[in-house]
């Protein structure tokens, strides 16, 4: 059931040390210097925003927010603005956003600071505010109240391919209409030294989905167009043969082609955990790819739950008719 | 027609170490609040909790096992119990499409990860068990599960929201079962947290009550296996999971939205996922948190949804049986629910004698209630204004 329905990207936001352009960000990647910075200015956890000095009204409703909050909701506005939606549009219709985000180890720095709390008042007390400020969903929480999201709200965590993981909620929601679009991807904010399967300690990326109808129908510029398909649950070895049936259809599967193999050759450090996510920002942003070929392909997940992801890059005028 | 069934349900909790022990304990009245125990209550709002003492059994099972975290060890004795009770073999496990979630709210995430690790570190550098990404990956390893495995973190809707999005991996991406539900572990820390926001009770948990006044912490897990029809075999589940809802209030982190915009839309969004009206409902299985706040709104946002049929739906909550098991709350209140279907009885709400004539709910006291239910339905709120709701209908061949 709904094997093909299709999703389309029509928006990127991100907030790294390389700034908040997704080309940037996206340039970081493919020549494998995603690792922090030298300058120990731009290496310190949860001041990102202050070095890159970036700010936001949106930023200023709560006296206390976690970095991790912060970022999400920076790089979700820059995900909106992307895609060509107002602040206005998600007011007409808040039920129909949803939000879908990966963090793995939560508010490290607000927990960090709750206990600084407790030691300040002798182990009686911490601070409300802190503890209010310590869920593993307060970025996704603090998003919504930002932006004014009332649909699906979802924080998730896992260790295989959470990129992907966070790609078929955000389809369920879409499938099963309880949104027409919903902002998926990862923020992280780490304490502690450099890991080596997300891409920069303080990072967040965010991915505009949205039902394929729904772009179509307010004419959204569309990046690509996103499907997924399981790939055979009875064999290890079934998205091989997706695949090969996609290849014949002209479609680049990314692991292959040349175009692809520079840019890919720095992922299996650089794309780890959120692989999936960052693999579909940075094909469809890739024109060279887009002038070879009409749709490139990979694929994604572990297991059982292996499946095949197909990006289509289609044009505004393909959409409206 | 490709249905989302119940086939297995796992619950620990306070009130028992199984399903069979945490059903008498509802259906009885009983509560399992007591003095806490496990860590130093001093400087505490409220010093009882509904905390799990480990028995010889557990911590055998977990030397077998070699599981070193409470929070797994909660969720993998409810796991063990659902996947026994659905008669799914290990081999089964291996070759279907099976997948696992987990909702967890704050976990062990502000003490060190361990059996007994329920009091503070000693120190703000001293590392705690806060990275959620292996712990339902590690659950998925050892039942052989090789499906997706990851954790669903919505606060207190966290155990709703995992098993709706379990019922939509069955229907959407061809799953053929999976493994879900939520699991939480109480601590002083949270403790202190709550004191801190004044969510606790000074007294004790009235849901409902007039005189209602906080909530009381509990843990547990509570765990459910939802299969597609298609793969019964021959074998009667429990229930249908015939409904999932999810929303957010994106009003403050820690208040409920005052109107109840988002649990309205969350109850809306499960009976639309169902395919049911309003008036089909004959149970509700309340948030029912026993804060002055939450209850009162969870009772508006009820009498908007069902109108003037919300005084004589019969209604529960279990929070005051079990405490406020947080990630975990949400599935086990799944876990009475489908039970309450299966049975014909809705187990009362203990402490409370009479609920707030203020608020537009039959609320069950007292003593259990014999009901014909055929769809009833669980709410779930969380701080962050996450909200989940979930239906389970009784199981009816073809």
């Amino acid at each position: 059931m709904n094997q093909f329905a299709q999703m389309a990207l029509t928006g990127i936001g991100v907030v790294a040390p390389t700034g908040t352009t997704p080309q940037a960000f996206f340039e970081s990647l493919n020549g494998g210097t995603h690792a922090p910075p030298e300058d120990a200015e731009t290496s310190r956890s949860g001041q990102l925003l202050n070095e890159l000095k970036v700010s936001s009204p949106k930023l200023k409703m709560a006296r206390y927010m976690d970095p991790l909050s912060r970022n999400a909701i920076l790089a979700t506005g820059e995900a909106m603005s992307h895609a060509g939606i107002e602040d206005a549009d998600v007011a007409q219709s808040p039920h129909s956003y949803g939000i879908v985000l990966g963090a793995t180890r939560g508010a490290c720095l607000t927990r960090h600071a709750l206990y600084e709390s407790l030691q300040a008042r002798h182990g009686k007390m911490v601070s409300g505010t802190l503890f209010s400020h310590c869920g593993y969903n307060i970025a996704a929480a603090m998003t919504a109240i930002a932006h004014g999201i009332k649909g699906p709200n979802l924080t998730v965590a896992g260790r295989d391919d959470l990129g992907f993981c966070i790609l078929r909620r955000a389809r369920q929601f879409l499938v099963t209409q309880r949104a027409h679009t919903v902002f998926a991807g990862f923020t992280e904010c780490d304490a502690g030294p450099p890991r080596a399967d997300v891409p920069f300690n303080e990072c967040a990326y965010v991915l505009c989905l949205e039902r394929s109808d729904r772009a179509a129908g307010r004419q959204a510029r569309v990046l690509a167009e996103i499907s997924l398909q399981d790939a055979d649950k009875h064999a290890d070895e079934g998205g091989h043969e997706v695949m090969r049936g996609w290849h014949r259809r002209e479609t680049a599967v990314a692991e292959n082609a040349d175009a692809l193999s520079v840019a890919l050759s720095n992922w299996p450090s650089a794309g780890g955990r959120y692989a999936s996510l960052l693999k579909i920002g940075l094909l469809s942003h890739d024109a060279q790819l887009k002038d070879r070929f009409p749709a490139v392909a990979f694929t994604a997940g572990e297991g059982r739950a292996r499946a095949c992801v197909k990006l289509l890059y289609t044009s505004e005028e393909m959409l409206a008719t | 027609m490709n249905e989302t069934v119940v086939t297995g349900l796992g619950c620990i909790t306070a009130l028992g170490s199984n399903v069979r022990e945490f059903w008498a304990g509802l259906a009885a009245g009983q509560t399992a609040i007591a003095p806490i125990r496990g860590f130093r209550p001093e400087f505490l709002r409220n010093q009882s909790a509904a905390e799990i003492p480990l028995n010889p059994q557990m911590t055998e099972y977990a030397r077998v096992e070699r599981i070193h975290s409470r929070l797994t060890l909660f969720a993998a004795l409810a796991i063990a119990e659902a996947i026994s009770e659905s008669g799914l073999t290990p081999q089964d496990l291996r070759n279907r499409k099976v997948g696992l979630i987990l909702g967890v709210s704050l976990g062990m995430s502000l003490v060190k990860g361990g059996l007994n690790s329920v009091s503070e570190n000693a120190n703000p550098a001293e590392k705690t068990a806060d990275d959620l990404s292996d712990v339902a990956g590690d659950l998925a390893g050892r039942f052989g599960v090789r499906g997706e495995g990851f954790t669903v973190s919505t606060a207190c809707a966290a155990g709703a929201n995992a098993i709706g999005i379990a019922r939509d991996m069955i229907l959407l991406d061809g799953y053929d079962t999976v493994i879900c539900g939520g699991a939480d572990t109480v601590d002083r820390m949270k403790y202190l947290g709550h004191s801190a926001l004044n969510t606790l009770s000074p007294t004790r948990i009235q849901p409902f009550a007039p005189t209602r006044d906080g909530t009381i912490l509990g843990e547990g897990a509570g765990i459910l296996v939802l299969e597609s029809s298609q793969n019964l075999a021959g074998r009667e589940p429990l229930a249908v999971c015939a409904g999932a809802g999810f929303s957010c209030d994106a009003h403050h982190i820690t208040a409920p939205d005052p109107r109840g915009e988002g649990a309205i839309q969350a109850m809306k969004d499960a009976l639309r996922d169902a395919d049911l009206g309003p008036a089909e409902i004959d149970h509700i299985n309340l948030h029912g948190s026993g804060t002055p706040q939450n209850d009162a709104v969870e009772a508006h946002a009820i009498g908007e949804v069902f109108g003037s049929a919300a005084g004589s739906i019969p209604a529960t909550s279990i929070k005051s049986a079990i405490g406020h098991a947080m990630g975990a709350a949400g599935a086990c209140e799944a876990v009475a629910t489908v039970l309450s279907v299966q049975q014909q009885t809705i187990p009362p709400t203990p402490n409370t004698q009479t609920k707030d004539p203020a608020l537009p709910l039959r609320l069950v006291c007292g003593c259990p209630m014999q009901w014909e239910i055929e769809h009833a339905l669980s709410n779930s709120f969380g701080f962050g204004g996450c909200n989940g709701a979930l239906i389970f209908s009784k199981w009816r061949q073809g």
